[in-house]
């Protein structure tokens, strides 16, 4: 046995160290002989143990995510492709373009990612994605409440590896060739680039229709809805990691501008609709021409049809991906914040998961200038009231 | 210090009794059924006060009465006879007295449909508000909405359902309550013996909204009630001005009527309450506002502040101008 004093001592001793330690440390701080630059990167030892608790930090915090169950759908891959070669190519590069070498610069570099993807899991990718990495300059997703646009991102991630160049091109292109820009225009505003801000490239012009059915078809739209979504999105009132972005950086004149041009082209041909089962798209009917009175739901024709109020937009003819996505947007009040949006979620609580299916699907396979049948909605609404 | 205790005591006797009167108190009644609840009432107040006063005076003789009159207490007899004997037959009396009652209303009810074919209205419990239907106003039932005109002197037969939980009808100055049961129509009649307004209330508690679910009763002479239902019969009334004519057409746009019904428009949405005569009521969403044209844009925009959880969404979206001009038209719905 050792003498009474000595496990004392030892501990007072031990205790003493960590004012040492901590004062140490400050100093160390304040003398500036450690360096920040970026230009000579990490110690191995270090960026090995960054590495490490980097990956287990993404393991971990992703856990409880749970992948949905229509993960990896073309309409996703084409929507994050064309995020991704807005919002993430310029860092981390893309299939046959290398990352600005500037950016390069970064410690850590934005890795090249088509390698890297296999080593992660699905919700992994969406992790990252939806909240970005600290200390390593990934940005989180800028839209809040937005998992199914951060999903369709993931959806792309997990197709990066197998893409070639062209493949990615057209993907991430969609419908705006990228012709090289004369050398006149290059010395004046730099080389034409179809990145950020590329409307078309997502939403089609006047000859294309957009590349994924997540996307809204805007040819002959109404002016003044588009112009309220654009004016939504730049002030973030209407929540979109994608959208956001893009708006944001439009001065006024070209809200305006974007908002006439897409609403006086031609509506184009309505997507391949969904195979669905016929009662499900009579069930939608139902609900879209007379509503549902059980569950207190007004007929959707009734307000999104041509010739109502300027502000409701033409439903009819969109994809029934965009359609049901949005639809549980409203009802999980994430599309709630602008006026209209708060008369929609209202509504859209009232809806079932099948009741959105339905309504999505029907609504989907007609065209865009739909009107209420009115003499029949009045029947039936007669026979529902009488007690 | 004894007369500020005086003046607290009348103050408060003031302000209990003040709670006696009013167009919502079971204590003035107007007709025959409420009358027979508020003699009920008056009963049992005053049998209960007397059992009170009887029950403090006891305790005052088992604390400091004589010694003999606490022996007297403490009998066997007075316990089986003030504890057992007491309880029972007073009990039993007022089970009896509301047999009585009760007979009367049913013999009542049967002297009604002898005395003279009842007025029917049915009424439908929604959240949170009341759909009224004139079942025999004419070819085809009206219907109407938190309001309820009735004729002063003839029976007014009323069925009670619900179109989604339970709620409770209830006009304190012209009836016992009656609760609204999905699935099944309660019969409640009703004879005004005055003209005037009364206010009825949802007696049950339904949900969100609850506490601003009422509703009037209008009795009016027997005269000015037929001219009356004939007047609501005919459709809606064409808009006055341009401004209300373009009110209308805004009203259409909007897509108000995906859920309101103003005869003789296109609009002939159900799920909320018909607006054909709207202007002529006396408020708006089940007695939340007095009717008035500012009221109406208020509620139109804000009625998520003005009555919390309502099932109609807030058309904040319409600037003042048009929501102005959609007010002047509902207001002119007379």
């Amino acid at each position: 046995m050792r003498e009474p004093g000595t496990t004392k001592t030892v501990l007072l001793t031990l205790l003493s160290l960590i004012p040492i330690g901590v004062v140490g440390a400050l100093v160390f701080a304040w003398s500036g002989l450690y360096s920040v630059a970026a230009s000579s990167g990490h110690y191995p030892l270090v960026e090995r143990f960054l590495a490490f608790g980097m990956k287990n930090s993404v393991q971990t915090q992703s856990f409880l995510v749970a992948v949905p169950q229509n993960f990896g759908t073309a309409a996703q891959i084409a929507l994050g492709a064309g995020h991704f070669e807005a919002g993430c190519a310029p860092c981390h590069g893309a299939p046959g373009r290398r990352a600005n070498p500037i950016v390069q610069k970064m410690r850590p570099a934005p890795p090249k990612l088509a390698p890297r993807i296999a080593s992660w899991r699905d919700r992994e990718l969406f992790w990252i994605v939806k909240h970005g990495i600290k200390y390593a300059g990934m940005p989180a997703w800028a839209g809040r409440n937005r998992d199914d646009e951060v999903w369709a991102v993931a959806a792309f991630l997990r197709k990066l590896p197998e893409l070639f160049p062209e493949d990615y091109l057209s993907l991430a292109r969609g419908n705006v060739e990228a012709s090289p820009a004369p050398p006149e225009q290059v010395l004046r505003s730099g080389p034409q680039r179809s990145d950020i801000g590329a409307c078309a490239r997502c939403h089609g012009d006047g000859k294309r229709p957009p590349t994924s059915d997540l996307v809204p078809r805007l040819a002959g739209q109404k002016e003044r809805y588009l112009l309220d979504a654009l004016r939504a999105y730049a002030a973030g009132t209407r929540e979109s990691g994608i959208m956001q972005p893009v708006a944001a950086v439009l001065s006024k004149e070209q809200l305006i501008q974007l908002a006439s041009f897409y609403s006086g082209l031609a509506p184009h041909q309505a997507a391949e609709p969904e195979s669905v089962s016929e009662a499900l798209v009579s069930e939608g009917e139902a609900i879209a021409r007379q509503g549902k009175r059980t569950s207190g739901l007004p007929p959707c024709v009734s307000c999104h049809r041509p010739g109502s109020s300027r502000s409701y937009p033409l439903i009819a003819g969109q994809p029934a991906a965009y359609i049901a996505g949005q639809l549980r947007l409203f009802r999980d009040d994430h599309r709630s914040n602008t006026a209209t949006g708060a008369i929609m979620a209202a509504i859209a609580r009232r809806l079932s998961d099948r009741d959105i299916d339905a309504v999505a699907a029907w609504l989907s396979r007609q065209p865009q200038s739909l009107r209420p049948l009115k003499l029949s909605t009045r029947d039936a609404t007669k026979e529902a009231s009488s007690p | 210090m004894r007369r500020e205790a005086r003046a607290a005591l009348v103050l408060c006797v003031v302000i209990a009794v003040g709670g006696c009167a009013g167009i919502q108190s079971a204590l003035a009644p107007e007709s025959e059924g409420a009358r027979r609840v508020a003699t009920l009432s008056w009963v049992l107040f005053g049998g209960g006060s007397a059992i009170l006063a009887l029950m403090l005076a006891l305790m005052w003789l088992a604390l400091r009465g004589s010694a003999r009159m606490r022996g007297v207490l403490s009998r066997h007899a007075t316990v089986i006879g003030g504890g057992l004997v007491f309880p029972i037959v007073t009990l039993a009396a007022l089970l009896g007295y509301g047999f009585v009652l009760m007979a009367a209303a049913d013999a009542e009810k049967s002297a009604f449909v002898s005395g003279g074919e009842p007025l029917h209205v049915s009424v439908i419990g929604e959240r949170w508000w009341w759909r009224v239907v004139y079942e025999d106003a004419g070819e085809m039932p009206i219907a109407s909405a938190n309001e309820i005109r009735v004729p002063v002197g003839r029976p007014v037969r009323f069925s009670l359902t619900t179109e989604d939980v339970i709620h409770s009808f209830w006009v304190p100055r012209l009836s016992g309550k009656i609760d609204m049961i999905p699935g099944r129509a309660n019969t409640l009649t009703i004879s005004a013996e005055k003209a005037g307004v009364y206010r009825g209330q949802c007696a049950e508690y339904c949900g969100g909204a609850h506490a601003l679910m009422s509703f009037y009763v209008v009795a009016l002479e027997p005269s000015e009630f037929e001219a009356w239902i004939s007047r609501i019969r005919e459709p809606a009334q064409a808009p006055q001005s341009p401004k209300a004519e373009r009110g209308g057409e805004l009203f259409l746009t909007n897509g108000c009527g995906a859920c309101h019904t103003i005869r003789g428009t296109d609009a002939d949405g159900s799920l909320g309450p018909d607006l054909t005569h709207v202007g002529s009521r006396l408020s708006l969403a089940a007695a939340a506002l007095p009717t008035s044209k500012a009221a109406l844009a208020r509620w139109i925009a804000h009625n998520q502040t003005i009555k919390p959880e309502n099932l109609m969404p807030p058309f904040r979206n319409l600037p003042a101008e048009e929501l102005d001009l959609i007010a002047t038209y509902l207001e002119g719905l007379k």
